[in-house]
């Protein structure tokens, strides 16, 4: 009974939250620095070492570009499976 | 006489099974409350931990010594005071109570680390040159030549507050059109606002330095102001949006028939009613502008346009090894305004129930 209620918050917040871990690697740089040979480095993480450290600029924005594609394709499933478009209802109010 | 001794023993036999009801019950609810708040004060020390060391390295830790009798002290006394204290919450009903508890515990920490405790750290508020006196060194250092932290906090605060503006004019509008409006590429609109998130600020740092280059807003607070406000955008007009939808129409409806403007409905009708929305991506818009480290970084280079992010980097990066002392002592005077404003819009944000849409 709650849930339903809070349905589109949820919704919103699974989006989001989503792209937002996706891309997200501050934390597990501090901490584990890619971890032992590698073995805790994320995606983002890896296209920050080889954009910044190792100076691959473009080969660090072709796979950011893969990674932003991929986010992009789950966030439009998203909308897709959260049936998102009736956040959008018909204005009742014709007067300008 | 049977007759009337029989009710009598009944209603006491009932009676005492009701009390038996009543006491078992608040013995389970007892039991339960203080399993709950053990569980929550288990969870919660993740959280709380950095925060105490912060708070107690910067009033304690001396240069050039490691020690950590203070904060083993400290940890003694306040873990199993904590516990006491939730435990005495379950018996102890009165406030007086709860306070005499609470000086109780004040006491015994300032009786048993009190002496150690000094405000050596905190003179960065006051002399530029505290790497120096604190480390009685003759040589410039590092931190001989940084601006003063006051500098940093203006800035960081007309940062934070400039792009508070922004965001909630911005978001406002943006969210009352979106909720109330039909414009051609609406739904298209939303959607691109939504998915607009998968781009990370990361990859899009250099794309902002030559923009910022080209633009001649480079090392200027405006440019950083901008970029920050435009990244907080999509989740404020969002927010904003959901708000807005919770407003219902019939309130608008009379306030036209009233004879208002659409302009007049909107300021004195629909806004007052979203005002716990404003205050919420208020607050997510400073904090977010107090906390920026990765584009002042990037953006900002010379010493007069610090942001106090960019202060404590420089703090800890000393060359002769970090001096956690001082760190945590600007450490607490950055975070210092984020709680008090989080302590007076406490009230107004657990109010707040992220607004969902009517249908």
């Amino acid at each position: 009974m709650v849930l339903p209620a809070i349905r589109w918050p949820l919704s919103f917040i699974t989006v989001y939250q989503t792209l937002s871990l996706l891309v997200s690697f501050e934390y597990i740089w501090l901490i584990t620095d890619g971890g032992p040979f590698y073995d805790t480095t994320v995606y983002a993480l890896y296209v920050y070492k080889r954009a910044f450290e190792s100076g691959q600029y473009a080969y660090g924005a072709a796979l950011a570009l893969l990674l932003v594609a991929i986010g992009i394709a789950a966030s439009l499933l998203m909308w897709r499976f959260f049936d998102m478009k009736r956040l959008l209802q018909e204005p009742r109010i014709e007067v300008q | 006489m049977a007759t009337l001794a029989a009710p009598a023993t009944e209603r006491n036999e009932a009676q005492a099974h009701w009390d038996r009801l009543a006491a078992k019950s608040r013995r389970e609810r007892a039991v339960g409350q203080g399993l709950l708040l053990a569980f929550l004060c288990v969870v919660s020390l993740p959280i709380l931990l950095p925060y105490f060391w912060m708070f107690t390295i910067s009033v304690s830790a001396r240069t050039g010594g490691v020690e950590s009798v203070v904060l083993w002290r400290a940890c003694a006394i306040l873990v199993p005071a904590v516990i006491v204290f939730g435990v005495l919450r379950l018996f102890v009903e009165t406030r007086r109570g709860v306070w005499i508890g609470g000086l109780a515990i004040a006491l015994l920490i300032a009786l048993s680390i009190g002496d150690r405790l000094h405000l050596q750290n905190w003179t960065f508020l006051s002399s530029p040159n505290f790497v120096q006196e604190l480390e009685g060194r003759r040589e410039a250092t590092v931190a001989s030549q940084f601006p003063s932290v006051w500098t940093a906090f203006t800035n960081s605060l007309a940062l934070a507050t400039i792009q508070t503006v922004m965001v909630l004019t911005v978001a406002t509008l943006a969210g009352y059109y979106l909720s109330r409006f039909k414009f051609l590429g609406r739904a298209g609109f939303l959607q691109a606002l939504l998915v607009l998130h998968a781009f990370p600020a990361m990859t899009l740092i250099i794309p902002i330095f030559l923009l910022m280059y080209w633009t001649g807003l480079l090392d200027t607070l405006s440019g950083v102001i901008l970029v920050i406000a435009t990244l907080e955008l999509p989740f404020a007009v969002f927010i904003m949006k959901g708000f807005f939808d919770a407003v219902p129409w019939d309130i608008e409806m009379s306030a036209l028939v009233d004879g208002a403007s659409r302009r007049q409905a909107f300021f004195h009708v629909v806004l007052p009613q979203v005002r716990v929305g404003l205050l919420a991506i208020g607050v997510f818009a400073f904090i977010k502008g107090w906390e920026e480290y990765v584009f002042v970084r990037t953006l900002l280079f010379d010493k007069q346009n610090w942001v106090m992010s960019l202060y404590i980097f420089w703090v800890s990066e000393d060359i002769m090894g970090v001096d956690y002392g001082v760190v945590a002592a600007v450490a607490v005077f950055y975070v210092l305004p984020s709680i008090v404003l989080y302590l007076l819009c406490q009230k107004y944000l657990v109010q707040m129930s992220l607004g969902g849409i009517k249908g």
